[in-house]
């Protein structure tokens, strides 16, 4: 009876364990869709597919790129981290953006061949962008096709170097580099422009122009640029500046001569 | 359950073959018993303690009845009886008598220390409609007779008469549903919107078979045209939020929504018999789901089902409905960029990581969980999605589609050492520029941060683990801090911060949680001599975290409010109720316009807007009286709300009427006193009030062991929120504990004594008994 009892009293104790078992700011208003970025109107740099030759008697292509309109050097500002970015304490930093020299001699911006099918091979020095004192250096860089970006950091605060494809606003790579010392390399896989952006200081921008071919090059102080090697053809030119925008014109280059191209921003 | 029945019944099978080794009153003694054990442990939900006292009298009486049944049963009962307390069995009635009464009396003091219930509601779930509705379209000031009695769905003629209008109306129907519906009943219409927590009654699943196949299209008519408000009195009080749409859509646009539901759950309108007219069930059956297309043509036809509304027909999120949702859908077309991802920055996910997102959805987003879907489906799903960006079928992308090696394994656990040591790398990552000190997210920079579809984006609320976008867990948060989150802000770490370090930092960042315990019962603990102004004696007040979701019944609208949760906690001292409650805001916002002028469903995220900060208590006036509740959203014309308010540019709350509108009007002299405070992201209120003022129905009357009527509404001023624009919770309850009784506290061990004498007391008797064996 005793065995009968705890029985019961097992089966008892059964149901508990079973269950079922079941401000001053300015306002901002984000329209949706959002304001695109203006699209780059350029093809692809270079042709759908790129052909690396031996290129003998190439020619030359040189110019100077001017602007003759009215300066727009109005300094940017600095808000935050001031201790790192704004050591005088004037609250700004001089503007990088439109920098134009003598004569109207525009630098940062980028001349290139578009459309170029074969060519010499493209073997620049891999890009390096440092974040020091809040700002981008280099503003603006120049890379082949799979190369790899290497971003550094020389200031003793967070800055992240956030890279976007700018055709279609899309992010590409996003690399915190919360101190002084760090550094990250990452691919370059697409053509095109690249958008360098620091979430954490709005200020801060940098471009990276990414093309298979070395027929491309970056103005100066005097607003020059040399393009070598060149084979002889006609060519679809091209000139781009963050803040201007681009111009177009076409070129002949003939075997070992050098043509000219100048190109003037108004 | 099933097990626990199945116990009983062998039980009693026992009980029924073993009667007569266990004798008269072991065999009925065991039957109440097991049978009671069943009753209070096995039906789940469990059943209320009065249903269980009813039954186990019911079978106490049938074991009487047996017993006395005949002389010879009652004469084994004496036996087995006397044998249990004075014969062989001694032992067993000594540890009885010793463990009942102990057992009672310690039961009743766990009970004094539990929590209070919050107060219970019965009310009909599906009352009977009225037999025709006054219907007013908008735009339209006299009222339309709509019928409701065998009045079919004026569109349904056209499933078979004119297929290509039937799905152009169904269409129609699922731009309604999105535009107005889908914030509480949900991208799957399964009744769990982005809104679903602030409801405190769920919303309607138009998946579950109980629901519209019941129902009739006109009783749906009646229901979305009339909301909550029009229920009759047996289907009150109704707690739900459900607004009433005539006046804001056509009847049209409700009957093509009505075809909508049905299309998209497959379910089919409960019919009449037209032959006799008879209201009767004709089919409800749930139609089939065809599951002939889960093949090869599945994921286009999924997608177009369940997620091309938000993310476009063609991935490109450039859907109407994508407008309307914040933050905004992910593009897939032409964009290898990827929040949730087990691989490094600016690689292409896994299909599982996709899957994952599938799954479980993206928290704090309109993005749900689908878990209804089968795992081939999903999968289907995220290997389509890998068809629409070149990038994934691009060798140059395939060697970086691995996870990062360290993101498998789990996480060492959250040690002192390793908090502490995750709480100096969040200071040297720097996590504090947009996360800020106390990681509510308003670091200096937050205000900069955009997502790639140029929409503000919050640095996440790191307090709030529910609402992180990768995922609540630490390993969630692990792999965001090491993968970063592409297409936002949020970088990737895994380059420049060591595992260890990341690891910690995860542990740390999830130590920052809000613990508060989400619910909709305050409960003001009685505390004489109570001082609000005094940190510390707060931190022995309870807390309950309060649901709050957009208010989307009165226009203009408000679709993704900033606020979403406030922390309450309350005391009194029989005289004054000190009320103490918080809210994340990442930015004190004192601007003095007090109207706005926004576009009802207005779908732009606005930063910076010159709106105060407000935040108003609304109360039943008078006496509680939870069945007769004032209309929610601030109450209506003739059903005022007493309210407690304070805003940033007046922060000292006063004592206000509402009559539903934007307007609160403040009373001639206010019994309240206290203050609005902002400090850290975070605002504080303190409002102290009398219990009772001389304004008996106007005001509220708060009294010990009431459950007042409590209800939030909080405008975020600098996101556009003013007026009608706010996030408001349900109607909570606010529950005053009274002072603790003496009698109370004694009644556990009074009732064990009772029973100790009962029991010593049959002792006694069954020992004077004349041993029925001995003569």
């Amino acid at each position: 009876m005793r065995s009968l009892l705890l029985l019961c009293l097992l089966a008892l104790l059964l149901p508990a364990c079973g269950g079922d078992g079941t401000t001053d700011a300015p306002v901002t208003v984000a329209e949706t869709p959002p304001a695109a970025t203006p699209p780059v109107l350029l093809p692809p740099p270079g042709g759908a597919t790129y052909e690396a030759i031996e290129v003998t008697e190439g020619g030359t292509i040189t110019g100077v790129v001017r602007y003759t309109g009215e300066r727009r050097d109005e300094p940017v500002q600095v808000d935050k981290d001031t201790a790192v970015c704004d050591p005088d304490g004037d609250g700004q930093m001089p503007a990088a953006s439109l920098l134009v020299g003598d004569a109207g001699a525009l630098a940062g911006a980028v001349v290139q061949l578009t459309g170029v099918e074969k060519g010499a091979k493209y073997e620049p020095a891999a890009p390096v962008i440092d974040n020091k004192d809040c700002v981008f250096l280099p503003r603006i860089s120049l890379a082949a096709t799979g190369q790899m970006l290497t971003a550094t950091n020389s200031d003793p605060i967070l800055h992240n170097t956030h890279l976007f494809q700018h055709e279609g606003n899309r992010n590409i790579v996003n690399i915190a580099l919360p101190s002084a010392g760090k550094t990250a390399r990452k691919p370059l896989r697409k053509r095109g422009l690249i958008d360098v952006k620091c979430d954490a200081h709005k200020w801060m921008a940098a471009y990276i122009w990414v093309t298979d071919h070395p027929y491309i090059a970056l103005t100066g102080a005097d607003g020059a640029f040399t393009l070598e090697q060149v084979p002889a053809g006609s060519y679809a030119a091209n000139v781009w500046h963050e803040e201007l925008g681009e111009l177009e014109a076409t070129v002949e280059v003939t075997a070992g001569g050098t043509a000219t191209l100048d190109f003037t921003f108004e | 359950m099933i097990v626990g029945t199945a116990a009983l019944l062998v039980c009693w099978l026992v009980l029924g073959l073993g009667r007569r080794r266990l004798g008269g009153f072991w065999a009925p003694a065991l039957f109440v018993i097991s049978g009671v054990a069943w009753l209070a442990l096995a039906p789940r939900p469990a059943l209320p303690g009065s249903v269980v006292q009813l039954w186990a009298a019911v079978l106490l009486g049938a074991a009487a009845l047996h017993v006395s049944s005949s002389a010879a049963r009652l004469g084994a009962f004496r036996t087995g009886l006397r044998a249990l307390v004075v014969g062989r069995q001694r032992w067993l009635w000594l540890a009885l008598v010793v463990l009942v009464p102990a057992g009672l009396a310690a039961r009743g003091v766990v009970e004094l220390q539990a929590e209070v219930p919050a107060p219970a509601v019965f009310r009909a779930v599906h009352p009977a409609p009225p037999t025709s509705i006054e219907f007013r379209e908008p735009g339209r000031d006299d009222p339309t007779t709509v019928g409701l009695v065998a009045a079919p769905n004026p569109l349904r003629a056209l499933e078979d008469g004119d297929p290509a209008a039937f799905t152009a109306h169904v269409e129609a129907g699922r731009d309604v549903y999105i535009g107005h519906c889908f914030y509480c009943h949900g991208a799957d219409l399964d009744g769990a919107g982005p809104w679903v927590d602030a409801l405190s009654v769920r919303p309607t699943s138009f998946r579950d078979p109980g629901t519209i196949a019941i129902l009739e299209e006109s009783y749906l008519f009646w229901r979305i045209a009339k909301g909550a408000a029009g229920l009759p009195r047996e289907g009150t009080p109704e707690r739900s939020a459900m607004p009433a749409w005539e006046g804001v859509l056509s009847s049209e646009q409700i009957w093509q929504v009505i075809l909508f539901l049905y299309e998209q759950t497959g379910q089919e309108p409960r019919q009449i018999e037209a032959a006799d007219g008879d209201r009767r069930l004709e089919t409800s059956a749930v139609r089939t789901i065809e599951s002939a297309d889960a093949g090869q043509d599945a994921p286009p036809t999924l997608w177009a089902e369940h997620c091309a509304w938000c993310h476009g027909a063609d991935g490109a999120a450039d859907a109407p409905y994508a407008d309307r949702m914040y933050p905004r859908p992910r593009a897939f077309r032409d964009n290898p960029a990827y929040k949730r991802r087990s691989t490094a920055t600016g690689e292409l996910p896994l299909t599982d990581d996709v899957c994952r997102s599938i799954r479980d959805g993206l928290p704090g987003s309109a993005m749900p969980g689908w878990q209804r879907l089968s795992q081939p489906e999903r999968r289907s799903l995220a290997v389509w999605l890998e068809t629409t960006t070149e990038e994934f079928a691009d060798p140059l992308y395939a060697p970086g589609r691995v996870a990062l090696p360290e993101l498998t394994g789990p996480l060492p656990p959250a040690t002192p050492e390793l908090l502490a040591r995750g709480a100096e790398v969040y200071v040297e990552a720097d996590c504090r520029k947009c996360h800020g000190d106390t990681g509510r997210g308003d670091g200096p920079s937050w205000m900069d941060q955009f997502d790639d579809a140029g929409l503000p984006s919050d640095p996440a609320d790191l307090t709030r683990p529910d609402r992180y976008r990768s995922g609540p867990g630490a390993e969630d948060v692990f792999r965001a801090l090491s993968t970063g989150l592409d297409g936002s802000p949020m970088a990737s770490f895994a380059d420049t911060v060591t595992v260890e370090d990341r690891q910690a930092l995860a542990r740390h960042v999830l130590s920052l949680a809000d613990d508060a315990e989400p619910g909709e019962l305050v409960v003001a603990v009685h505390a004489p001599g109570f001082d609000p102004a005094d940190e510390a004696g707060w931190a022995d007040v309870p807390s309950t975290a309060i649901a709050l979701g957009p208010q989307l019944v009165r226009a203009p609208r408000l679709l993704w409010p900033s606020v979403d949760r406030v922390t309450a906690q309350a005391a009194h001292d029989g005289a004054t109720l000190h009320l103490r409650l918080r809210w994340h805001d990442r930015e004190a916002s004192t601007g003095i316009d007090e109207a706005g002028d926004y576009p009802d469903f207005d779908t732009r995220v606005y930063r910076g807007t010159p709106h105060p900060d407000r935040i108003a208590v609304q109360l039943q006036p008078g006496r509680a009286e939870p069945a007769r509740l004032p209309p929610l959203l601030l109450g209506d014309a003739g059903r005022p709300v007493d309210v407690w308010t304070s805003t940033a540019i007046a922060p000292a709350p006063i004592e206000a009427e509402a009559r539903g509108g934007a307007a609160i009007s403040p009373k001639t002299s206010s019994a309240t006193s206290g203050s609005m405070t902002w400090a850290d992201g975070r605002w504080t209120l303190l409002v102290s009030r009398s219990l009772t003022t001389d304004r008996t129905r106007r005001d509220a009357q708060l009294e010990a062991g009431d459950y007042h009527p409590l209800g939030l509404s909080v405008w975020d001023g600098s996101r556009g929120e003013v007026g009608t624009r706010r996030s408001t919770s349900s109607w909570l309850s606010l529950y005053l504990a009274p002072p603790p009784s003496r009698l109370a506290a004694v009644a556990p061990v009074g009732r064990a004594l009772v029973v100790l004498l009962l029991m010593l007391a049959i002792g006694t008797m069954v020992d004077r008994w004349q041993d029925p064996e001995a003569t």
